[in-house]
């Protein structure tokens, strides 16, 4: 539980070095992994299905359409799910469908291949409270390796209650939108016809251009958490518990900041499932790594001699809060560009094209709670 | 019991046999194991009764008439001393006893031990003296108790920074830590650096690996019993130094004038904390270590010794958040670490042949978590060993017999961890139940000389052991795996037994003299552990939990037999020793996918059990006389576990055979020591060793768009060689003049060539601010290895001794 800080003491205290290998695998065969949530509120529910190509050290998973989907409640109804057109190998529920706290769900998957796998039911934890969330700015926040400086940061910290007498999980996670302006940047290239082209003249000179985005109004970017930040009520069953920091973000520029934290109540299973997660992302990288686990998920293939079928279908509780702040030289001193913004020059009647506003979180929807 | 090691006599004159006039005869008495004085040595000459006993600094003088005398001297816990001798003139001796078997039972690196070798029952056992451990080159000059051990053969370690060591493949607390004959629960300070041990007070250090003697219990590797040095009754001796990471200090010194009474007080604080100001990175980081140790003694009499020993050591540390601990909020990682040891002796002697030892120990370990929050508040995870021990035992010494018989009652009552919400809102106050386990032991041994040929050693141990209430008891239905689900029934027992285990442990030794200079050796020995730490991770930290066996968790037993060959070379310069042994453990210990001991109030539910397995081959080559000594030792040694569950989950590697965690097959350590006998000493290590087995990824799954890797088994590859060379410089007393100021230079460098040696490999999801490196190969992780002293470590440190 605490290799991580024993490393970093240990780096710089004495004479620890980290350097970056190639990565060794023992590959297995083809598996599928099925990974999603059925949550009590619309348009959260959605499930993921792929199957993996580890045929080379790009391990890659490739996304399985055509497959059946069927979400069923236990001496309930069956509900299909169909493919999400715009994304192969997501499903999700018909619009408007949300589980209810107490309902008993699990999901059916038939493959293209007919294999068939199906999730062990769990049960939907009542509703999970979050009462809000803040930001506390810290001009020396944290250590960045990378920039090899304290950064200033905007903790994220969730105010929470927890129901008495009955034992809680839970994953806290958070997302951010900021405002952007530059929506593509080619290094030693020029933006022609929808991507970097390589310059001779640019390359020689080994400019970088930044181009602003095509929007009308604004262009947002969401930027994820991805936090692992599992927990169980044990230490604060029935309480509020406030001030949770779940985690930062680093003060980089001024402008609009939309912030939302955001509660699942999970399930025990779920839970133990989570945490092992954590433990092989953020535990393995210390003198005292921990034990690698299993990832044993609730799918399972029917067929137990058949192909491998891996992951795991939550039944979840969401709940969530979303903060603006105005970020502003007022409140502390943002991090310095690494470079200044460089656009491409117009050039008599030339004038540099603009990059859409998409990928990488990037959209012109403005998302909700942010002020008109 | 065999009796005298080695002697030095040095006979001066002779003188007339008509003279009635007194000479006199100077003695001093020595262990021979590390030339330590003995004090309170019984001396006599016969015929007439003219005797005494040796002081503080060993020596003692006596004055007869010109005659032939028969010299005797004895000691308890050493062999008897007999030397005729011819009184003509006044006279000088040295006399260097040798413990016996029911003190020390150990061999000791020298030439006479050597031969004892070869003529003792015992098997697998080593002893380290303060000299020994001051000799070996060690990491920022720090004299280093566990680290000196590992170039034993059979006692590996995690690395560079492991908190303890492994003995013949067996997990860190399968060994029984003791320091002045209290269990120490974590012997290292800075996550694994350092030992604990107060480097001015350590006297020994005894490894039992092998045959362990009757009188220890409660561990199935290993004994490792440190000793601190007897105190100084004669005159008052000031030691210290000053290093790189810490410095030392030490009083020792009499109290009276008669010397009845007499005091060791050693001390060591860590300096870091005067450094991270100075780094960037490190000025939210703060650390602190410091260790201390009292040994006071007194003897009013020639047949009492009474002795009172403390240890203290405690650990600091804070760090920037970097993980989050059982879901509870904090802006910074704290962790504090207190061990508080005591204890009291009373040796009495009887007579020649018969003494009895009682003793009364505690121990008291608390390690602690921190989590600061943002408004300055702090809340507090706390949890608590508390150990005490009494122990009887009446000792025999004569006949060809080393016997003891004795009892032993250890108690310890584990507080697994209370949550203090320290006035922070919504976190709640939670105290686990406390588990008690309680052992009476009856323990019965003898080592026996039957002959010029033949030695035979025998121990019994009879352990009946509780888990004592107020405690809960909770039981799972018959044929399930233990889970939450499968909970039946949980019954809190306010007092009486929850659980009970008993069982005879014998350990057995035979050696068998070939001829004058080779011997065969075998032994058996049966142990049982009812304390056991929980943790999942390659090695335990200073927070893992501790667990008494219960109604669900047994004990872990093991049988061990081994078998042996000594040499000794015709000029007895040269040692060899060749031991065989093989290990298999039941009721082993492994952890559930994901087991999480944090307020777990049933660990049992993440705990499976399973079998283990450890063989080995080990080999010395040794030669410890002369300006340059040394030591081969060369190990084949496998480790192997076996944990087939009925469920994924309660299976490991498919229920097949895997490597343990300390499975390192080859093993070369190579010690070479040139004294030039006044004032310098330059001594090297070769470690070369396979590393330890780690696990690779059989692919990998992601969650969200965090790429985990996907692990279908364990230790299923082997970190790269390990090898190292170190070297030591050791100026003894620069100006080489006799002062009440010595002091010595030692310089050392840890990894002389700059092996960057494979600590841990990692990997890590691939994202926006992980640098875009070839190596990487367009995996979705990064690989990583780490490395602790991938350079060569230099460090100067001085020591001094002042006699005011």
């Amino acid at each position: 539980m605490h290799r991580l800080p024993a490393l970093i003491l240990l780096s710089l205290l004495l004479t620890t070095c980290i350097e970056p290998t190639t990565p060794d695998f023992q590959l297995e065969g083809p598996l599928y992994l099925v990974e999603g949530d059925i949550a009590d509120q619309p348009g959260l529910s959605e499930v993921r299905v792929r199957r993996s190509n580890f045929r080379t050290l790009e391990l890659k998973f490739d996304d399985v359409s055509g497959a059946t989907v069927v979400a069923e409640q236990q001496a309930g109804p069956q509900v299909e799910w169909t493919e999400v057109e715009e994304s192969p190998g997501t499903y999700r529920p018909p619009a408007g469908f949300a589980a209810a706290a107490g309902e008993t769900w699990s999901l059916r998957v038939v493959f293209p291949d007919g294999t068939v796998a199906a999730s062990t039911p769990e049960t939907v934890p009542p509703p999970s409270q979050v009462e809000a969330v803040r930001l506390a700015f810290d001009q020396e926040g944290r250590y960045d390796d990378d920039r090899k400086r304290f950064v200033p940061i905007f903790r994220v910290l969730l105010d929470s209650s927890d129901p008495a007498n009955e034992r809680n999980y839970y994953q806290w996670d958070y997302r951010y939108w900021e405002e952007v302006l530059i929506c593509l940047t080619c290094i030693e290239s020029r933006y022609r016809g929808g991507e970097c082209v390589v310059d001779n003249v640019v390359q020689r000179n080994r400019e970088t251009f930044d181009y602003l985005c095509d929007v009308e109004d604004r262009c947002y970017r969401r930027v994820d958490g991805n936090r692992l930040l599992f927990a169980s009520d044990q230490p604060f069953d029935g309480g509020e518990l406030a001030g949770n920091p779940i985690g930062d973000i680093v003060f980089e520029r001024v402008g609009g900041l939309l912030v939302e934290g955001i509660q699942y109540g999970v399930t025990a299973g779920a839970y133990a499932y989570g945490r092992t997660i954590s433990d092989l992302v953020i535990g393995s990288s210390g003198l005292n790594a921990t034990i690698p686990a299993a990832l044993t998920g609730n799918m399972r293939n029917l067929d137990e001699e058949g192909e491998e079928v891996l992951g795991y279908v939550r039944a979840v509780s969401v709940a969530s809060q979303r903060l603006y702040l105005e970020r502003t030289t007022a409140i502390g001193e943002p991090l310095p560009r690494d470079r200044p913004i460089n656009l491409e020059p117009i050039v008599g009647a030339f004038v540099p094209p603009r990059a859409p506003c998409e990928g990488d979180g990037r959209t012109p929807v403005r998302p909700e709670g942010w002020p008109e | 019991m065999r009796a005298v090691v080695r002697i030095l006599f040095f006979v001066l004159l002779s003188l007339p046999l008509w003279t009635q006039e007194e000479y006199a005869l100077r003695l001093t008495v020595l262990d021979v194991a590390n030339d330590s004085p003995l004090s309170f040595v019984s001396v006599q000459l016969s015929p007439g009764s003219i005797g005494g006993q040796t002081d503080a600094g060993g020596q003692l003088t006596l004055r007869a008439r010109r005659g032939g005398y028969l010299l005797r001297a004895s000691y308890t816990g050493y062999a008897p001393f007999e030397q005729e001798i011819v009184l003509r003139e006044d006279l000088e001796a040295t006399l260097r006893l040798e413990a016996t078997a029911a003190e020390l039972q150990t061999v000791t690196v020298t030439e006479q031990n050597n031969r004892l070798a070869l003529e003792r029952p015992t098997m697998g056992v080593e002893r380290l003296s303060a000299n020994d451990i001051a000799s070996i080159p060690t990491v920022l000059g720090e004299r280093d108790v566990l680290k000196s051990l590992q170039l034993l053969a059979g006692v590996a370690s995690a690395g560079e920074a492991s908190n303890g060591v492994s003995i013949r493949g067996g997990t860190i607390d399968q060994n029984l830590l003791l320091y002045d004959g209290a269990p120490v629960f974590t012997p290292t300070h800075l996550f694994g650096l350092f030992s604990v041990f107060t480097p001015d007070a350590v006297g020994g250090v005894d490894l039992y690996r092998g045959n362990i003697p009757a009188r220890y219990g409660g561990r199935i590797a290993s004994v490792l019993d440190v000793r601190s040095q007897a105190p100084n009754r004669e005159r008052t001796e000031i030691r210290g130094g000053i290093g790189l990471v810490s410095s030392h200090l030490s009083l020792d010194t009499p109290l009276d004038r008669e010397g009845k009474l007499s005091l060791l007080l050693a001390g060591r604080g860590s300096l870091t904390d005067l450094v991270f100001p100075a780094v960037e990175r490190l000025r939210n980081t703060q650390s602190r270590f410091a260790d201390a140790t009292l040994r006071l003694q007194y003897q009013p009499g020639d047949r009492d010794i009474f002795s009172l020993t403390g240890f203290y050591s405690q650990d600091y540390y804070q760090l920037d958040l970097l993980s989050n601990v059982g879901g509870i909020p904090a802006v910074a990682n704290q962790y504090a670490y207190l061990t508080l040891n005591g204890g009291v002796e009373w040796l009495r002697l009887l007579d020649d042949r018969w003494s009895v030892r009682s003793s009364a120990r505690t121990a008291n370990y608390t390690p602690e978590l921190r989590f600061p929050q943002v408004d300055g508040t702090r809340i507090d995870f706390q949890s608590d060993v508390n150990y005490l021990l009494g122990r009887s035992a009446v000792a025999y010494t004569a006949d060809g017999h080393v016997a003891s018989l004795g009892v032993q009652y250890d108690r310890y009552t584990l507080q697994p961890g209370q949550l203090d919400p320290g006035g922070v809102s919504g976190i709640l106050p939670l105290r686990l139940a406390k588990e008690t386990g309680a052992e009476l032991a009856l323990f019965v041994e003898d080592e026996w000389t039957v002959s010029d040929r033949l030695s035979l050693s025998g121990g019994l141990r009879y352990v009946r052991y509780q888990q004592r209430g107020p405690g809960e008891r909770r039981t799972y239905r018959v044929g399930e795996i233990i889970s939450e689900a499968s909970l039946f029934e949980a019954t809190t027992i306010d007092e009486g037994a929850l659980a009970t285990y008993s069982g005879l442990e014998p350990r057995l030794g035979l050696n068998f003299k070939v001829t004058d200079l080779m011997s065969i050796k075998a032994s058996y020995a049966r142990s049982r552990q009812y304390l056991q730490n929980i943790y999942n991770a390659t090695t335990p930290v200073p927070t893992s939990r501790w667990k008494v066996s219960d109604n669900n968790v047994g004990p872990q037993s093991a049988n061990l037999y081994s078998i042996g060959i000594s040499r000794q070379s015709a000029d007895r310069n040269y040692f060899f020793q060749l031991e065989a042994y093989y290990r298999q453990i039941d009721e082993l210990l492994e952890y559930r996918p994901g087991a999480d001991f944090f307020l777990n109030p049933a660990v049992e539910t993440d705990l499976i059990r399973g079998e283990g397995r450890s063989y080995g081959v080990e080999l010395t080559a040794r030669r410890a006389t002369g300006r340059i000594s040394g030591e081969v030792n060369y190990s084949y040694a496998r480790a192997e576990n076996r944990v087939d569950g009925p469920t994924p989950a309660t299976r490991i590697n498919r229920g097949e055979w895997y490597p343990g965690y300390f499975d390192q097959p080859h093993t070369l350590n190579t010690r070479l020591t040139l004294d030039e006998g006044r004032t310098h000493e330059l001594s090297i290590n070769l470690v070369v060793q396979s590393n330890r087995p780690y696990t690779v990824p059989n692919g990998f799954v992601t969650v969200g768009d965090v790429p985990i890797p996907l692990f279908l088994e364990r230790n299923n590859d082997r970190l790269p060689l390990y090898h190292r060379l170190d070297f030591s410089w050791t100026i003894h007393n620069l100006r080489r003049q006799q002062r009440r100021w010595t002091g010595d230079w030692v310089f050392t460098v840890y990894n002389l060539y700059g092996r960057d040696n494979a600590y841990n490999v990692f990997f890590q999801p691939r994202d926006a601010n992980t640098p875009p490196l070839g190596i990487f190969s367009g995996s979705p992780f990064a690989a990583y290895r780490l490395s602790v002293f991938g350079v060569p470590v230099v460090s100067l440190a001085y020591k001094f001794t002042f006699l005011p």
